[in-house]
């Protein structure tokens, strides 16, 4: 298959004899997401509702508003898993709207940041601040991956955030684990990461010891 | 059951010797009498760590019986088939063979009212028989059943004072202060137990085991034999030695060995229920239910089944404490919801305050203990059968069926209300014919295989001196509706493809499937790609619910005297070599795959996510099917150790409880339901497992990061 080809009309799915396409995803509105949302309503009780995440939800700023605005009106709670790395504009208009954010954390020195994401951390930092400093309510979540972000400079770094910003309820360390190839070769793209191992339990329980040392706010493993 | 294997050749050795002398003798005499032979012959013992004792035909079988031959031919001669020939049992066997269809008599599946021994003594039932022997005729039929209640009764006693006899014997021998105690105190309860009230928690409990053991002895069966509410009939011996001095740790003690032998002596359903309601609906989780839960925690064993009773008042504690890896990795407990059981019972024609007191019996059943002969697997039925019959000119897909069947067939079959419609002519019609041969075997086998101990413990078959099968105030055979959902999903797909649409013709179809499918995949994915049951679609589910309607009705419309016909979704996982006989079906199941499993969706579909299928399920009115109605969830074991997610659990299966849901199942995703997975992904579409915060379809996962997570998975279990 010929994926520079492809302009994802999922044609090939229709035709495939043994069914090994699959096409992962659909067009849908705003009112057929809540819709669907609607659908397990009895298991929400007062606490439950809607989480979007992606992809980055910012990049698809009217979408992502229209089914807030949405959610809001049928009293159903919010949360949106951010990147960070979107307009401060678009991000504090959504704030209201929004009841928590999972907000990624992923390397506090700005040089390994850029080296690693391909970007700065200025902006995603601003933007935790701005929404931070509009009242949001923020679970900080930090992927650690052995070798690049398990230093005690990051850790200082996840704890200083937390102990500076109002709003940040808790922080959720995402232990890497590999086996995000098998998605990478599902939508034919390249895996780098092939030699680095998942972590274990022990490591885990290792770096939730150093963030320990900089932070008293509630942690746990995502 | 390695034990009971053993039991078996123990059995056989036993028969073979007594028949000759036992045969002059009435039918029912004789298999008390035999029943005597093997208690006496039954090897017993008592290890160093045993506090009751309870062994038995275990290591300590003789070489003599090991080497038994095979009884069936030698006492073959003896069986009476003048209730259901041979002939008939072969085309039976055939039948089921060919058509998914079965219907026999099946013993075990046992919940007596342990309560009533333990408080009265099985002397009470002694006197009972005799003041009922005094007034019987002699010779008459009745006094004939008597007399066989009061031999078995005679040889429970005669058992009970062996075990008492050999703990004096090893108490004689004792050079240890503290084994001899111990021996002596078994030596003393077993002289008193169980024909003579017990005073407190050992003794109850010893008594329950003994019983225990004698009951599928007798039935020659040891299919699921469940103890019931041990949690409320014990709990006054519970106070009682509690107050003598006892603690919760000796209590646990006592337990954990019962545990162990029932895990030895039985399989995974032996149900022990906790909690629930009383009839005035008071919550019944009581210390004892705590202590109980604390032997299992230390257990950890497939025996006992742990029911749990969930109602509206069962505290929020109470319900996570269910919520437990250790339980889950077991695949227990089974929760269960108190209200729509009781309702189910209450459906049965039961009336409330008696329906309260129902008992969750083996894997799914609810049952009135000690009052009801419940056949539990009397009939599989398998439900594509009729819509064959209804699309296919009133004939099967092969073959011809070994009956004639008066409904008349369609003529045109046009659209989905007319297939439902004679779908549940035919569904009626052969399910009475199951009927008429379920009771052919019962009579085969109550003639042959009466249970005179069985029947002294079942209600009111003393007065009546007769067997169970007919005395009991409550007779249920469970009609297990095998492959309702896949045919469901036929029908959703017929409507779609041949009825609004004209993509096919019904004939196609049919030679499709014939074919299994072979050089129709166009078709076939079609089919596939139609809503199906279990993932909250109205169009599909509808399909199921107006299956379900008709096959309670039909059921309910079939009582009469003590007799009750149960509608249930159970399958245990019986739907895989059923699924393996089975010819390729019309909702584009292959030969050869597991039919739908329990009340939840078919394996091909892999959007039936816990609350999905929930939302299904709950469209049904579940307590009209009386029989069961699991559903099964899967749930990574590291979801469970997290607090917060189990809350979410719980709040999970409430909900489901609140929208008529009956019972769950549970499962934990271990290390060896990886590598079923990896070897038969195609069992296992449904599969979620969870990775650091991320989960995703275990067979999405590539072949390498299979065994990568299974080989992790190994090394936190300990197993590697």
């Amino acid at each position: 298959m010929d994926r520079s080809s492809c302009i994802v009309c999922a044609a090939c799915t229709a035709v495939c004899p043994n069914g090994a396409l699959e096409a992962v995803g659909s067009l849908m509105s705003a009112d057929d997401v809540i819709a669907q949302v609607l659908k397990d309503r009895p298991f929400y009780r007062d606490d439950g509702g809607i989480t979007l995440s992606g992809g980055e939800p910012f990049f698809q700023f009217d979408f992502l508003r229209a089914i807030l605005e949405l959610a809001r009106a049928r009293s159903l709670n919010t949360c949106v898993e951010t990147s960070g790395y979107v307009s401060q504009t678009r991000i504090l208009a959504l704030t209201p709207l929004i009841d928590l954010f999972l907000f990624d954390y992923k390397l506090t020195d700005p040089d390994q940041h850029k080296l690693f994401t391909g970007v700065s951390n200025n902006r995603i930092l601003s933007n935790l601040l701005a929404i931070a400093s509009a009242g949001a309510k923020i679970i900080l979540r930090c992927p650690v991956i052995p070798g690049i972000n398990d230093t005690p400079e990051h850790f200082r770094g996840i704890g200083a955030l937390a102990n500076n910003l109002q709003g940040i309820i808790r922080i959720e360390l995402m232990a890497y684990h590999s086996l995000g190839e098998s998605k990478a070769r599902n939508i034919g793209k390249h895996y780098s990461l092939t030699k680095l191992q998942s972590a274990t339990d022990k490591d885990a329980e290792a770096w939730l010891k150093s963030v320990r040392e900089f932070t008293d706010i509630p942690l746990k493993m995502g | 059951m390695i034990g009971t294997t053993r039991f078996y050749e123990l059995n056989s050795y036993v028969k073979q010797d007594c028949y000759d002398e036992f045969l002059p003798h009435p039918i029912p005499i004789r298999e008390a009498m035999l029943f005597r032979e093997i208690l006496k012959r039954m090897p017993v013992e008592i290890k160093p760590e045993d506090f009751i004792v309870g062994w038995y035909g275990y290591e300590t079988m003789p070489q003599e019986f090991s080497e038994a031959p095979d009884p069936k031919p030698a006492i073959a001669k003896y069986i009476d088939y003048s209730h259901l020939s041979r002939k008939e049992i072969s085309q039976h066997h055939r039948l089921y063979l060919q058509y998914g269809l079965l219907a026999e008599y099946r013993s075990g599946h046992t919940c007596i009212r342990y309560g009533d021994i333990i408080t009265k003594g099985l002397g009470w039932y002694k006197s009972r028989i005799e003041q009922e022997l005094a007034a019987a005729g002699k010779g008459s039929e009745k006094e004939i059943y008597l007399r066989a209640m009061l031999i078995s009764l005679e040889a429970s006693e005669e058992y009970a004072l062996r075990l008492s006899a050999l703990a004096r014997q090893m108490a004689d021998k004792a050079t240890d202060e503290r084994d001899r105690a111990r021996l002596l105190r078994m030596y003393e309860a077993n002289k008193k137990v169980p024909m003579t009230p017990a005073d407190d928690f050992y003794e109850a409990i010893q008594a329950i085991w003994t019983v225990h053991t004698l009951t599928p002895i007798s039935d020659n069966d040891w299919y699921s034999i469940s103890m019931g509410r041990l949690d409320q009939f014990l709990y006054p011996f519970y106070e009682r030695s509690i107050a003598k001095g006892e603690t919760d740790e000796d209590i646990k003690n006592y337990l954990k060995q019962i545990f162990l032998l029932l895990d030895n002596y039985g399989d995974g359903s032996c149900a022990i229920n906790l909690g629930g309601l009383s009839p005035d609906g008071k919550d019944q989780f009581n210390k004892l239910s705590q202590v109980i839960l604390a032997a299992e925690l230390e257990s950890r064993l497939r025996s006992p089944l742990l029911a749990v009773r969930i109602s509206q008042k069962t505290p929020e504690e109470v319900l996570l404490q269910y919520i437990d890896s250790r339980l889950f990795e077991n695949g227990k407990p089974a929760f269960y919801n108190e209200e729509v059981c009781r309702a189910a019972m209450m459906y049965r024609n039961i009336p409330e305050e008696i329906a309260a007191t129902f008992t969750v019996s083996s894997c799914m059943a609810l049952v009135m203990a000690g009052e009801e002969t419940s056949d539990m697997w009397g009939c599989i039925f398998n439900m594509h059968l009729p819509l064959e019959l209804t699309v296919n000119h009133g004939r099967p897909m092969h073959g011809q069926l070994p009956f004639e069947l008066k409904t008349r067939p369609l003529e045109r079959v046009t659209n989905i209300d007319d297939v439902h419609k004679k779908y549940g002519e035919y569904f009626e019609e052969i399910l009475r014919i199951m009927m008429e041969i379920s009771l052919k075997t019962e009579r085969h086998h109550a003639h042959n295989y009466p249970n005179p101990l069985l029947s002294v413990l079942t209600a009111g078959c003393i007065e009546k001196g007769c067997d169970r099968m007919w005395g009991a105030p409550y007779r249920t055979t469970i009609v297990e509706t095998f492959g309702l959902v896949n045919t469901a999903n036929a029908m959703t797909a017929m409507d779609q493809l041949v009825f609004h649409n004209h993509q096919y013709t019904l004939d196609q179809w049919l030679d499709a499937t014939r074919h299994d499918f072979n050089g129709a995949q166009e078709i076939l994915k079609d089919i596939r790609g139609c809503e199906k049951f279990g993932t909250n679609s109205d169009a599909a589910d509808k399909n199921v619910q107006r299956i379900f309607n008709m096959v309670e009705r039909v059921c309910k419309d079939m009582y009469y005297d003590n007799v009750r016909y149960l509608p249930s979704f159970h399958t245990l996982d019986v739907n895989v070599p059923f699924g393996e006989k089975l010819y390729t079906t019309m909702d584009g199941r292959l030969k050869g795959v597991a039919v739908a499993k329990n009340g939840g969706p078919t394996n091909d579909i892999r959007s039936a996510d816990p609350t999905s299928l929930m939302l299904s399920s709950a469209k049904l009115d579940l307590y009209k099917f009386t029989g069961g109605n699991p559903i099964d969830l899967y749930f990574d074991k590291k979801l469970l150790r997290d607090e917060e997610t189990r809350k979410k659990i719980a709040t999970l299966f409430r909900t489901y409880f609140d929208l008529g849901g009956m019972q769950i199942q549970v499962n934990s995703i271990d290390s060896a339901t990886l590598k079923k997975a990896y070897d038969k992904p195609e069992d296992y579409r449904q599969l979620i497992v969870k990775i650091g915060g991320y989960s995703m379809y275990f067979n999405d996962m590539l072949d390498a990061k299979k065994l990568e997570l299974i080989e992790r998975t190994e090394y936190e279990e300990g197993v590697r």
